[in-house]
């Protein structure tokens, strides 16, 4: 039975107008009148310090915590980013994700940094993020801070339409014994381990290992897709802190990856393409150090240095091994001149060796490259009339091997009305600096017979040296709102201008006679077109009562690049990104321990792409019978089966499945 | 696609509203309101130096240093009558102005100062109370903390004597830490 849709908005208006303030607490409710032990006994809400200075943030941040994560019931971090507004997540297949914000998504997705505790992950070859690589125990994460919205002045390059930050937690909040299983008909089993404890005053340390199996999605014709995919991860993490002035901070992880894709590589022979399942198998690893020393109240410094390696080999495409080697300093110090100052100043060095083996389609050029990044960061916090406007300018400075050097100032103003409401307003110039791909690489796209001369063609994707950096201009306006303790908005418009975009511009074609003649037609990644963007994004996080919590957002984007009749083919089209995306989330605790959370989220059609919009359903069904110990059932894409992006260079996409699982959580201490 | 999507939400509303009218329960209190009942019931059990109050005024005066929703909190108290005494609510910003409080919230914003407040209000017969981790330690003589979403608070005895005020048994067994 359908029921009209005028229904249900007069039901929920009469039951808001009538009965819905029957329940509610009188807000004059005397607590003086209350005892001290009384007092004690109430619950409070309570914005962290986090939550705090994310209020007084002069940019579009959003946060999701590692409670929403794990009240999601997601088992994967793209999908906990599924919620954010202004971020889109598509899953190309079951082991390969396509996440940006803000327009130009793609497998490898080049505007879009994302650290794991400060660490990079984004891959300077490829340009982009390979997401089965971006995990952890999900219980760990304490954190997942998204800022859209260029962040070139504090993170450098490539950080032009938003950073991700992916934050763990402290060895001291995960104390005790984790352990959880669990499988369904996708996740088909998966296991999770956490050991935590303090070895002595100040030190606390754990280790983690989880393991999981996914299955395959089915492909377009409905057969296998051949991407089911395996992954062992491993880790430690320990934390120092003499509570005064020193803290350090030490974390590792190894992993490996078992993955099977479905690629499709071009051919010199009819039917000049084969489609195979491939073996993607990855083994990587990274250990971190950041020491934090104060020197005063006003003065402290943070050191972080890390190593991580990276080995990816997949069949009949490449074999990759990259070695990134990084070592950063900052020192945050506050000076009263004229009015304050809280200044942050940085120098950074980075080094990565990639090396790397050819195919038929794929020709690094040179087998092995390393390249040095050197950079210098200044950024000043002033108070311009006290407890009411701060403005925030400063600049990241930097010098790559691929286009020299690059500068990405930022200036933001944030305005305090008053205890309730922020505006704020910036403008920034952020980067996208050439990889080795755009430089150094032939790759073979695509494989036909030429009409005309008969002779087998292949068109060939080439870099070249020429290939230089990609601008943003970005104007931003921010509105954040807490009208009460119960409800926050968070409303931001943006205008985005990029200059010399990648474009692919064809050359002369040649003829080449081994092994069999034939004639390549090489197509130059080039710098293109202008284009520009812009769009709103709606954040809404309400929690009338306090077993209810609902997070509902919205974000509208529109791009706009222009046309150059020189180019066959702009790397971004418009219609890859959805112009309307709605998400909304809840929570709710039931009697008896019980849990009820849902996620919904509509994504509107991608026409370059040929993907229709989509409606996704996920549920969590939690109890907690015992203290510590958590059963839960999910289901996940409950509406329908669909496809989210097109084929990629490492995979052919696949149908997203319906999905549920049960798990089993046990943690004691 | 977009109806469809509407009436999920719809009906995902219609059964919120239905289990909230059958599984009522307190609204959520801010961790300022219940902090400034806290101040309120602490003028009890503290006892200030006959001269630290002045004669005849019958008020004892809450200042309240920085920004935050805690100005708007302690108006929840102010007019109030403990010991005979009817509560002042003064928000302060010039550190000179301190001397006329008897008690002293200072805000999480004026971390930055803190050093300083504490210095100015050194030797007077002030209850200096924060809400920062850490904040005992460093010399204030209530700090509220957040345990399990409750207000509870740590004493800084030494503090507490240096202004000469006299804590109650009570407060102090109430405390989550007390530091001598």
């Amino acid at each position: 039975m359908r029921i009209p849709l005028n229904l249900y908005l007069i039901i929920i208006l009469s039951y808001l107008l009538l009965g819905g303030t029957a329940d509610a607490i009188e807000p004059d409710a005397d607590l003086t009148e209350l005892s001290l032990e009384e007092l004690m006994g109430i619950e409070v809400t309570t914005p962290s310090k986090k939550e705090e200075s994310l209020f007084d943030t002069p940019a579009a941040v959003y946060v999701v915590t590692g409670e929403e994560i794990r009240r999601s019931g997601v088992r994967s971090i793209p999908d906990a980013l599924r919620i954010v507004p202004g971020v889109e997540v598509a899953q190309i297949s079951a082991n390969e994700w396509a996440v940006t914000i803000r327009g130009f998504n793609n497998s490898f997705a080049n505007k879009l940094l994302v650290l794991v505790d400060g660490r990079s992950v984004y891959e300077p070859f490829f340009s982009g993020v390979f997401w089965d690589e971006v995990d952890t125990l999900l219980e760990d994460i304490d954190r997942i801070e998204v800022i859209r919205g260029p962040g070139g002045a504090i993170w450098g390059a490539n950080a032009v339409n938003g950073v991700i930050n992916i934050i763990t937690k402290e060895a001291k909040d995960t104390e005790g014994v984790f352990v959880q299983g669990g499988g369904g008909n996708v996740e088909q089993g998966f296991v999770g381990l956490r050991y935590g404890d303090k070895a002595g005053e100040n030190l606390f340390y754990r280790a983690y290992g989880k393991f999981f199996n996914r299955g395959s999605h089915e492909n377009r014709s409905g057969g296998d897709g051949d991407d089911d995919w395996k992954s062992y991860r491993g880790g430690v993490r320990v934390d120092w802190d003499d509570k005064d002035r020193d803290a350090v901070t030490l974390t590792g992880d190894i992993y490996n990856i078992d993955a099977k894709r479905s690629l499709t590589v071009a051919s010199l022979f009819p039917p000049f393409e084969e489609t195979s399942r491939v073996d993607n198998s990855t083994t990587g690893g990274d250990l971190l150090l950041r020491w934090t020393h104060a020197f005063s109240e006003d003065s402290n410094t943070v050191f972080q240095t890390y190593y991580d390696i990276v080995d990816r080999d997949i069949d009949s495409l490449t074999k990759d091994k990259r070695q990134t080697f990084d070592v950063e300093f900052l020192h945050r110090f506050n000076v009263n001149f004229l009015s304050d100052h809280d200044i942050i100043w940085g120098l950074g060095y980075r080094v990565i060796n990639e090396d790397l083996n050819g195919s038929f389609v794929f020709d690094p050029g040179q087998d092995s490259r390393t390249d040095n990044l050197y950079s210098a960061f200044v950024q000043d916090e002033l108070t311009l009339i006290d407890e009411k406007l701060f403005l925030t300018i400063g600049s990241k400075f930097e010098r790559n091997d691929f286009s020299g050097f690059e500068i990405q100032p930022d200036a933001r103003l944030l305005w305090a009305v008053n205890d309730h409401n922020r505006i704020w307003t910036a403008v920034s110039r952020a980067v996208r600096t050439p990889s080795r791909t755009e430089q150094d690489v032939r790759f073979v796209a695509e494989g036909f017979i030429n009409p005309d001369t008969r002779l087998p063609t292949l068109v060939v994707v080439t870099g070249s040296d020429d290939f230089d950096t990609e601008d943003l201009l970005s104007i931003e306006v921010g509105y954040r709102a807490r009208p009460g303790d119960s409800i926050l908005i968070d409303i931001t418009g943006f205008y985005n201008h990029y200059e010399n975009l990648e474009t692919l511009r064809p050359g002369e074609p040649f003829i080449v006679n081994e092994p069999i003649p034939h004639l390549v037609v090489p197509l130059f990644f080039s710098n293109g077109p202008d284009g520009d963007s812009y769009g709103f994004e709606i954040a809404t996080k309400w929690s009338p009562v306090d077993y209810f919590r609902l997070h509902a957002n919205y974000s509208f984007l529109e791009l706009e690049l222009e046309k150059d009749p020189n180019n066959t083919e702009p790397r971004f089209r418009e219609g890859a990104s959805p112009n309307n995306q709605i998400k909304i989330q809840s929570f709710i605790n039931l009697p008896y321990n019980v849990e009820l959370d849902t996620s919904l989220y509509w994504v509107e059609k991608l026409p370059a792409l040929d993907i229709s919009s989509y409606t996704r359903l996920d549920v969590k069904l939690g109890w907690e019978p015992l203290e510590g110990v958590e059963l839960s059932v999910v289901g996940q894409n409950l509406i329908e089966e669909h496809f989210e992006f097109s084929d990629s260079f490492i995979g052919n996409a696949t149908r997203v499945p319906r999905s549920v699982f049960g798990t089993l959580t046990w943690e004691f201490k | 696609m977009l109806r469809t999507f509407i009436r999920l939400i719809l009906s995902f509303l219609l059964f919120v509203t239905f289990i909230g009218v059958e599984y009522a329960c307190a609204q959520p209190v801010s961790r300022y309101e219940v902090q400034a009942a806290f101040i309120h019931k602490f003028i009890k059990f503290i006892e200030w130096p006959e001269d630290a109050l002045p004669t005849g005024s019958n008020v004892i005066v809450v200042g309240i240093i920085g920004k935050g929703p805690m100005v708007n909190a302690l108006n929840n108290i102010k007019g109030k009558e403990v010991k005979g005494l009817k509560i002042v609510v003064r928000k302060v910003s010039e550190l000179h102005e301190l001397e006329h409080c008897n008690i002293l919230f200072i805000s999480p914003s004026e971390e930055k100062r803190n050093t300083e407040i504490l210095n100015t209000v050194k030797g007077s017969n002030i209850l200096t109370i924060g809400q920062r981790k850490g904040f005992a330690r460093k010399g204030v003589i209530i700090n509220f903390v957040v345990v399990d979403n409750k207000i509870r608070f740590e004493i800084n005895l030494n503090a507490g004597e240096g202004a000469g005020l006299r804590i109650s048994s009570k407060l102090l067994s109430l405390a989550t830490e007390v530091m001598r």
